[in-house]
């Protein structure tokens, strides 16, 4: 069976037979050889695989800690700003209210003084116009007045003319112009 | 039909005594440089190791992170730098256990690796205690009675005894039984069937018995270097 694998005998040497369990010299010597084998073995896999993948793993172990601890720095980070953010947007609509109602309340004040304003304007223009028209109708009668002075005389001067001598149209005149000053 | 562990070559003369190459030496250089390339890999490509791992790096990073967590579970804190070398140990004995699947004969079916596996545990174990308890550690063979010495001192030397034996006793048995399986089948029968007692004896008890290796040794330590 193990044949075709290890046949390297030294040709023409003398070489005894196996053995399977010989408690001689020669198992101690070959304890010795494997244990040396199996010291070099493990040495080896310890500096070539085991340090150093246990190494690398460990670097990775702490890079990942160190990124977790950053990303959790970061969002509590984020967390704090978003906080700030949401307590200056409600100042800001705290602040948007008030200057909405205050400039509503100015409006309002403005718009009051402008009606009240318009008002006094228009009673100003009612009463100016009222006051015209008061003027406007007395010089109306006084024209009137005149004009029918002058008719009456001209009625008068021609009805005198007619009628009575110069002395007794003088008389009547007189008597006119008097009762129109009592009047 | 030859179950044994077969000489080769004589490597090089300790004193008188030749030292040989064996087929559990040649396994385990085949397994180790299977190893040490797949780590070289792991290193040159580190380099390109992403946060999101793809298919290889997610393998390497679950059993770094496996073993890792598994040696503070079972040997408690302080502990973690034992991690490494049991990763080690764990990844030789899979691999040994699965190199039967490919023809060779396992490295852990030989008791010179289950015993060198076994003795540096003892010698971790003992040294561990030593260095945490320093008079504690000797006191401990000495209670609850001194009386209790000789037990107390055969049931530590026993701990890498039955380590070594329990590991190589298994992988042995599934060797055994695959070479008589194989002799015993005809030629064209010996493609489906050995595929299962494969699956059972290298895969399955082999994934086991590395585990079973492990977690022994670390319990081992660990309760010999808790400080009450």
């Amino acid at each position: 069976m193990f044949q075709s694998v290890c046949t390297v005998a030294l040709a023409g040497a003398e070489l005894p037979l196996g053995s399977i369990l010989n408690l001689d010299k020669q198992l101690l010597i070959q304890m010795a050889i494997q244990a040396l084998n199996v010291l070099l073995l493990t040495g080896v896999l310890a500096f070539l695989l085991y340090k150093p993948v246990k190494q690398f793993m460990a670097q990775r172990r702490e890079r990942i800690a160190a990124e977790i601890e950053a990303a959790q720095k970061d969002r509590a980070e984020a967390l704090e700003l978003k906080e700030q953010y949401e307590r200056m947007i409600a100042d800001i609509e705290t602040e948007r209210e008030e200057i909405l109602h205050a400039a509503y309340k100015k409006a309002m004040e403005r718009s009051d003084q402008m009606l009240f304003a318009a008002r006094r304007e228009a009673e100003n223009i009612y009463n100016r116009t009222l006051a015209e028209l008061e003027t406007e109708k007395e010089n109306m009668a006084d024209e009137m007045k005149r004009q029918m002075i002058e008719i009456a005389t001209l009625m008068a001067e021609r009805f005198v003319q007619l009628s009575i001598d110069r002395e007794t149209q003088d008389r009547l005149i007189a008597e006119a112009l008097a009762e129109w000053e009592e009047s | 039909m030859d179950f044994s562990n077969r000489y080769h070559a004589v490597l090089f003369h300790l004193g008188d005594t030749p030292v040989y190459l064996t087929d559990t030496l040649i396994a385990t250089w085949i397994v180790m440089g299977i190893l040490i390339l797949l780590a070289a890999a792991v290193r040159v490509r580190l380099h390109r190791f992403q946060d999101v791992p793809g298919a290889f790096q997610n393998l390497m990073e679950i059993a770094v992170e496996t073993m890792e967590n598994f040696t503070k579970t079972t040997m408690g804190p302080g502990n973690e730098a034992f991690a490494p070398y049991f990763f080690g140990v764990f990844a030789f004995i899979l691999f040994s256990n699965y190199s039967g699947l490919f023809g060779l004969r396992q490295p852990t079916a030989d008791l010179a690796t289950t015993g060198a596996l076994a003795i540096m545990t003892f010698v971790l174990i003992h040294f561990r205690g030593i260095r945490k308890k320093k008079w504690g550690y000797v006191k401990e063979y000495f209670s609850p009675h001194p009386i209790m010495f000789p037990i107390n001192f055969v049931g530590e030397i026993s701990k890498p005894i039955s380590l070594a034996f329990r590991l190589f006793g298994n992988m042995l048995g599934g060797v055994i039984i695959m070479s008589l399986v194989y002799g015993m089948l005809p030629l064209a029968l010996r493609v489906i069937l050995p595929d299962i007692l494969h699956a059972y004896f290298d895969i399955f008890a082999g994934s086991l018995q590395a585990f079973i290796f492990t977690i022994l040794s670390m319990t081992f330590i660990a309760e010999k270097s808790a400080v009450e």
